[in-house]
């Protein structure tokens, strides 16, 4: 059922697929019934010779059975939803003690990723009265463009600026979106607990699986497993990135797949100018590991 | 029958009252603006503005003639509902040269806030300064045109009566546009 | 009769009355018709071609004015939307690492050839054009923004600009509203004209006056508005970061004229139902296509003005230097505040383009079902219903937004409430067809389009009414396919309904039918064929986006899909040529049409066809409410509304 909806990695996600699906029941159930309705008294009550209307005026009893109940649906189905939009978007309900703050700026048509520095804090806060949008030295903080990278199933805690048009930060696998503003901080968080991080070993859409860096074991044993970024897909080969050369691989060739890094897109959800579609970044989830490696060496340089 | 019959309203009068509603959501759209930033500001004026101080005095002044006019434009329409159309045509041009004299001090205070550097460009401060009060403004003005409209119409001796739906409309507008400012003034000036 | 008719006259001199009053003195001795072309004798008395047929102050002839109107600019609007169709279909892909990019294909005709790509050697006109424009010196426009017939990115955000901003401002309603209102709301109501003639032809002409700025913004150095037709702010504030200068000026400048012509507009409708109805014709008794356009007037009215505020102060920002939405830290300026005031008129405004067709449904489903509407005043109500719910649910356009998340819950529940009177109009709807006698008139095959699409439509917009979900398909092609299937399954079938089921009055001939029919089943099947896969194109697909919009890499199975939709997309538009063709060639060629060809029982048909200048030889007095159809014990199974006998004052009180 609904299978062409992108995998889901958050621990939110999953709740937001499930009204996606009650509400597509309900619709469909409504839709149906209704159709069905309409077809039979089209044909029913076609114009036939000598048969002449019924004269109804209506029937109180009947619109107050299908007012009550489509009342009761959709109250039943706000109900159900508070929860979700509360805890996914207002502050209060968001997990405390993240294990991961960033800070991410939108700016045409790039997202500037900023990790506090070594003393885990932001040094340049732009606080609202000071220059803002203007900034771009970070201090001892760590900037990056266009790469977000987060320790798996870790809880996240965002910082969400604009510093220009109004963009929004967008990730289908995490059912997150959230528009970012000039001269307002926007506080986003998720985290990745519903990513399986158990080795692959069926290799259908690893891509759509979000597998990124990854090691390659073969069935037939005396193939050295081979380490590297699993860069395109066709059905039955993968392209891997091995220290910048391209090899191709047969699926039917490989045994497991142990990921280090999941890489997903975060496309800008808001026009924002001519570059809108061309603005798009990267959510690189990272093994605890290979997220310290990457930190370590960014910090070193 | 009966829809012929009880017509409370002429058509013209019923244009201009469902206009007046128009007008409302206008000034509700823009007062609306001037909430939002209000309220996203501590202290008004900003400090960024802290010097400017607008002259609640002379506006209160003001503000007095402009309830005045509409007073003396509600007794012009009661003289020629009487059919004193001497008196009809003494309101009317008592109630113009108030309308008119309030737009002049208004003119005169701009003129001073900006030589004291309050201008459109000074934030959002300055900006909603001029464009509520720059909107009134332009109403009264509207008002005071078609007062001398209904003005030059009573002259040529058009009203009586029974047929003076002209100054009718023409009081309803300006009663409204003089009901309007008081909210302006204390908005702007006070709040 | 004519005594009160007068009398509602005398009030308004002032209005420069005078004109309307004398012509219905004039109807009193006027001849009787021969039915044949009623353009050459539909006023009896000596009018010059300009004031006949260009500042004719008929309420009749400006609703065909508003129709012709919006015809033009519904094929303009669509034009744009076949352009940019061609580019989705065939977008730019750039190179991802292991996989190669391919660039968009050029435009069909205005395109360079592929011959000409590879060999270098021009082959058809467009190459040799291609050729001279890139080797000449100054940059032509076509250079900037379809450079070889590849359309940049700038000049797509302004085609879907345009497409939303005509279809929605400059199609949907100057049709629903300024033609259908025009011409009926006076012959409805049993009058003979509107209440004031003048401003209604001077609502029309600052429509014109709207169009025509708003086709200039194309030809202005930087193109047309490209912030979307929500034209949020900052984006639409400063020329730098959407590329566009005056086109946007033009855009918002364009838009308070419209806002002032429609304001004209629904006073005049307003005074006119409130104050000029026949004799009898209780509120109660009104034609619920009238009770609608009675709302969506109250609506434009409060709606319109909130727009023309916003407008201002962007016009302010651009040109003006204030910062009242670009949110410079020092300015102060709030980034949020345009969404507000856009969408606090913006819904409201979408129930304009729908409310009025639900009017027209509602006039056509009773007639061909041969049955009196189910449930008159609650769908009354209903409507009442949805005006005001309108109000209050704006804030579900901006759920992702940075709104307070608070909020989030309460405009959620509003808006999902909306689901109620509409719960109550659509199942209202089949009520009426239950146990009929049912006519599948091309009229009525339009008014069943228009239910099943707006349950579609409607059904759509609970997802996005819930918060969560919302986050996932917000600014998709879900979006996209709600919009359609409301505005074209919606709006539109009921216009094009209407056209069928009303031109009879309006040019006193038959549309050809055969034709009709054919229209209709094209446009249905490629209706669905173009905005169906959209729902599922949603989950990720980005509205707004050129080149690659297959960007998310779960997407990359459907690339095929774009490709059918934009073929369904040029089938729908070729087919509404038929459309056009069918409506002016029947003008003039159709079959001449009796007095009341489908037995309808409301004012409008008691009226003489071609209806003369004044509508009515005598102001019919009315006796019973609009839908007396299968009355039992009547011989004949519809009852007009002026027809005195035995009158059981049934739905009026
Ligand atoms: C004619 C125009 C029209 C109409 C009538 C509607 C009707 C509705 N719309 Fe739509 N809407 C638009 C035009 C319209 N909309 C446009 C143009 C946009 C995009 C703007 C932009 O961003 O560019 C938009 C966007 C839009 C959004 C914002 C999406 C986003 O950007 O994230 C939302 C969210 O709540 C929404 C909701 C609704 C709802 C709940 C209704 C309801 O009125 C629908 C009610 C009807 C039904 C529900 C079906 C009939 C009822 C039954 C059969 C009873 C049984 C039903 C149940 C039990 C549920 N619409
Ligand atoms: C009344 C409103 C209305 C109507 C009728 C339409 C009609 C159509 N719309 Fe539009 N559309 C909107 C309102 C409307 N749209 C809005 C509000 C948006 C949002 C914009 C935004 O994001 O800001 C939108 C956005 C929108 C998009 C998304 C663009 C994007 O986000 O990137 C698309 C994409 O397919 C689209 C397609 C179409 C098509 C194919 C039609 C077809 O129905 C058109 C059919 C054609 C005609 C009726 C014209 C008649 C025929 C001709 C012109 C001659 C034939 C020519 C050839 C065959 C080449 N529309
Ligand atoms: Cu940034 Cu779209
Ligand atoms: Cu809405």
């Amino acid at each position: 059922m609904l299978r062409w909806l992108p995998i889901n990695i958050s621990s939110f996600g999953q709740g937001v697929d499930n009204l996606f699906t009650l509400i597509y029941w309900i619709t469909l159930v409504v839709f149906v019934l209704v159709m069905a309705t309409l077809v039979i008294f089209l044909i029913k009550y076609r114009h036939r010779e000598g048969v002449r209307a019924e004269y109804i005026e209506g029937s109180t009893k009947l619109e107050i059975i299908w007012t009550a109940a489509t009342t009761i649906i959709v109250f039943g189905l706000a109900m159900l939803s508070f929860p979700q939009w509360n805890n996914i978007k207002s502050p209060s309900e968001f997990p405390e003690n993240p294990d991961v703050v960033v800070e991410v700026r939108a700016k045409q048509f790039n997202w500037k990723m900023i990790h506090p520095g070594p003393d885990n804090e932001f040094n340049t806060d732009p606080g609202l009265d000071k220059e803002l949008g203007t900034v771009d030295d970070p201090g001892d903080d760590l900037k990056k463009l266009d790469e977000l990278h987060v320790p798996v199933h870790k809880v996240v805690h965002v910082r969400l600026l604009s510093e220009d048009v109004i963009h929004s930060f967008f990730v289908p696998e995490l059912r997150l979106k959230q528009d970012a503003l000039p001269n307002r901080y926007i506080p986003v968080w998720f985290d990745t607990n519903a990513l399986d991080v158990s080795p692959l070993t069926d290799f259908e859409d690893v891509r759509k699986k979000g597998c990124f860096t990854g090691t390659l074991t073969f069935t037939d044993a005396n193939t050295p497993s081979v380490t590297g970024n699993i860069v395109y897909e066709t059905d039955d080969a993968l392209t891997v990135n091995v220290d910048d050369e391209l090899n191709i691989y047969n699926k039917s060739d490989v045994k497991q797949l142990d990921i280090t890094v999941w890489r997903f897109e975060i496309p800008c959800a808001e026009l924002c100018g001519l570059g809108h579609s061309t603005m798009v970044g990267y959510l690189y989830v990272h093994t605890q590991e290979s997220y310290d490696e990457w930190l370590a060496e960014e910090m070193s340089n | 029958m009966e829809i012929a019959e009880n017509r409370p309203f002429s058509n013209a009068k019923l244009g201009v009252l469902i206009l007046l509603g128009a007008e409302t959501m206008l000034f509700a759209g823009l007062i609306g603006a001037f909430l939002v930033y209000r309220m996203g500001n501590v202290t008004w004026p900003p400090l960024s503005h802290a010097d400017i101080q607008l002259p609640r005095l002379v506006t209160g002044i003001n503000t007095g003639l402009l309830i005045i006019s509409g007073f003396t434009m509600f007794q012009a329409l009661r003289s020629i509902q009487q059919d004193k159309v001497k008196y009809l045509r003494y309101y009317l041009l008592f109630t113009g040269a108030l309308g008119l004299l309030f737009l002049v001090i208004q003119g005169s205070e701009w003129i001073q806030l900006i030589g004291k550097g309050l201008t459109l460009h000074s934030g959002v401060y300055g900006a909603t300064f001029y464009v509520l009060i720059g909107c009134h403004a332009v109403h009264v003005f509207g008002a005071v045109i078609w007062l001398t409209i209904v003005i030059g119409m009573s002259l040529a001796g058009r009203f009586s009566s029974e047929n003076h739906t002209g100054v009718e409309t023409c009081t309803i507008y300006w009663i409204y546009v003089v009901a309007l400012w008081p909210v302006l003034y204390y908005l702007v000036y006070f709040a | 009769m004519q005594e009160n008719d007068n009398k509602s006259h005398e009030h308004d001199n002032d209005e420069g009355h005078d004109a309307a009053h004398e012509d219905h003195d004039t109807v009193e001795h006027a001849p009787e018709h021969n039915g044949d072309d009623h353009d050459t004798h539909a006023h009896h008395h000596e009018e010059g071609f300009i004031r006949k047929y260009i500042f004719s102050l008929d309420h009749k002839m400006i609703g065909k004015q508003f129709l012709i109107y919006g015809l033009i600019m519904l094929f303009l609007g669509g034009g744009l939307a076949m352009i940019f169709r061609w580019q989705l279909a065939y977008p730019e892909v750039p190179a991802l690492e292991g996989q190669e990019g391919r660039g968009a294909k050029p435009l069909p005709i205005i395109g360079v050839s592929d011959e000409f790509q590879e060999t270098g050697e021009p082959k058809t006109w467009a190459d040799r054009y291609w050729m001279n424009v890139f080797e000449s010196e100054e940059t032509e426009w076509t250079e900037e923004f379809i450079p070889g017939g590849v359309m940049t990115g700038s000049f797509y955000n302004m085609l879907f600009t345009m497409h939303a901003t005509v279809m929605v401002f400059f199609v949907v309603v100057p049709i629903l509203v300024g033609a259908f209102g025009n011409f009926l709301i006076p012959l409805m109501i049993g009058t003979r004209d509107m209440a004031f003639p003048v401003l209604n032809m001077l609502s029309f002409w600052l429509a014109v006056l709207a169009a025509v700025v708003m086709v200039t913004g194309f030809f202005v150095p930087g193109g047309h508005a490209a912030a979307g037709w929500t034209g949020y702010a900052p984006l639409s504030v400063d020329p730098t970061w959407t590329g566009v200068g005056w086109g946007m000026n033009l855009w918002a400048i364009s838009l308070l004229i419209q806002g002032f012509s429609s304001l004209v507009g629904s006073i005049n409708y307003i005074t006119t139902i409130i104050n000029m109805r026949a004799p009898g014709m209780t509120f109660f008794r009104l034609p619920l296509v009238i009770w609608a356009l009675f709302i969506v007037a109250i609506l434009l009215l409060l709606a319109f003005p909130v727009l023309s505020s916003a407008l201002a102060l962007l016009i302010f920002d651009r040109l003006a230097g204030t910062t009242f939405f670009s949110a410079t830290p020092t300015g102060g300026g709030d980034p949020l505040l345009w969404q507000h005031l856009f969408w606090f008129f913006g819904h409201p405004e979408v129930y304009v383009l729908i409310l009025p067709g639900m009017g027209i449904v509602s006039e056509l489903i009773p007639v061909f079902s041969r049955k009196p509407i189910f449930g008159y005043r609650s769908m009354v109500y209903a409507m009442i219903a949805i005006a005001f719910l309108g109000w209050i649910v704006w804030g579900h356009h901006m759920f992702q937004s940075g709104m307070r998340p608070g909020m989030g819950a309460f405009f959620m529940t509003t808006t999902m409430l909306i689901a109620v009177p509409s719960a109550i109009k659509t199942f209202n709807w089949l009520g009426t067809m239950f146990r009929g006698s049912i006519r599948f008139t091309t009229p009525m095959l339009h008014a069943i389009a228009f239910v099943s699409m707006f349950v579609i439509g409607g059904l759509s917009g609970i997802y996005m009414a819930n918060t969560p979900v919302d986050i996932a398909i917000h600014d998709t092609y879900f979006i996209v396919a709600h919009i359609h299937y409301v505005v074209f399954g919606g709006s539109l079938f009921a216009i094009f309904g209407g056209i069928i089921f009303w031109f009879p009055k309006m040019y006193g001939r038959y549309m050809n039918d055969t034709l009709c029919k054919i229209h209709f089943w094209l446009t249905f099947i490629a209706f669905n064929c173009t905005f169906f896969p959209m729902h599922i194109l949603g989950v990720g697909l980005h509205r707004r986006r050129i080149d690659n919009p297959m960007l998310t890499e779960h997407l990359h199975g459907f690339e095929g899909m774009n490709i059918f939709i934009s073929m369904s997309a040029f089938t729908l538009g070729a087919v509404q040529l038929i459309l056009a063709f069918n409506f002016f060639w029947s003008i003039y060629k159709g079959k001449v049409a009796e007095k009341n060809p489908w037995h309808v029982t409301t004012l409008e048909w008691e009226a003489p066809t071609p209806v003369p200048h004044g509508n009515f030889v005598q102001i019919p007095t009315v006796y019973r409410g609009p839908y007396e159809y299968s009355v039992p014990g009547e011989e004949s199974d519809w009852i007009p509304q002026a027809q005195p006998e035995h009158a059981p004052a049934s739905t009026g009180d």
